[in-house]
């Protein structure tokens, strides 16, 4: 299961980006716009939701919980900065999707007690997509929180995020986890398109 | 056991396979007993609200319009995103 999250670089723009993991297959689309206003976002989020609709995608938006229910978005992702998980609960009321991102196997249990609906479990290895981030947990630190997570009964998904490639997917996958989020792999490929058909193909 | 019982169980087992034998699938890592051949099956058995739901098996996301097609075998992973409250 593999999440996508939006990005740009030199020859594509985050819708692009977007267009290019839903023509790949996936069907998992997180719009993340770090530093644009809300009306920068708006106008992205109305056209990536027109093409997720389209796909059959679920179609989360990162940090803005008030677009999310403007737009009436699939769900809101929760970084760690970003408001509390239990506030855009209350807010978005039972029928949004809530992902929180989370480093330790505490932060989970944490987010679920607040009513998070999926996990972002990171950062895999050490990425320059994000800055100040926490410490990385690697397949060790995969294997300990899936085997807690386990013990506990959390049951709900767990994706791994941060600088992960093609070729870590087998073995985040085997540790218990339950997805990946993907970002600057595949936009850096030759052809997004084809390397996106490819991680899913990796993580089937 | 007697040869009368022995003929009754066999009558039973050809008659109701399905409705006495749930299958065994994994659904968000955890052993769940179901009698849904498919997906959509799944999800009307497990209340899953209409919008704001992901469903994947065997790590690929599947849409809500192939949920009809998608069988579930004994032992299939299913992985379900949806909203807390919303099923």
């Amino acid at each position: 299961m593999i999440q996508f999250i939006s990005h740009y670089n030199e020859r594509y723009s985050y819708l692009d980006s977007i267009r290019l993991a839903l023509e790949g297959g996936c069907r998992w689309i997180q719009l993340r716009m770090k530093d644009a206003t809300v009306d920068e976002i708006r106008e992205v989020a109305i056209e990536a939701q027109r093409m997720c609709k389209e796909a059959e995608a679920m179609f989360i938006i990162d940090d803005q919980v008030a677009l999310v229910k403007e737009l009436h978005a699939d769900g809101v992702h929760l970084g760690k900065n970003d408001m509390p998980i239990d506030e855009a609960r209350r807010i978005l009321g039972p029928e949004y999707v809530i992902g929180g991102t989370a480093n330790t196997f505490e932060d989970i249990v944490q987010h679920v007690k607040n009513g998070a609906d999926y996990i972002g479990c990171g950062p895999f290895r050490f990425t320059t997509t994000k800055k100040g981030l926490s410490p990385v947990l690697g397949l060790e630190g995969y294997k300990s929180i899936a085997r807690n997570i386990n013990k506990v009964g959390i049951d709900i998904p767990i994706v791994a995020i941060g600088g992960i490639t093609a070729d870590d997917i087998p073995d985040i996958l085997a540790t218990g986890i339950d997805g990946i989020a993907l970002s600057g792999t595949v936009l850096n490929a030759d052809n997004p398109v084809l390397e996106m058909q490819r991680l899913l193909e990796i993580a089937k | 056991m007697t040869t009368s019982d022995r003929g009754f169980s066999f009558y039973v087992g050809l008659t109701y396979p399905q409705s006495f034998r749930a299958m065994k699938i994994n659904v968000n890592n955890k052993e769940t007993d179901t009698n849904a051949n498919n997906l959509m099956a799944l999800a009307q058995e497990l209340s899953l609200p209409a919008a704001g739901v992901a469903m994947a098996i065997s790590n690929r996301m599947i849409p809500r319009t192939e949920w009809e097609s998608t069988t579930l075998s004994e032992g299939a992973n299913v992985i379900i995103i949806k909203a807390a409250c919303g099923g």
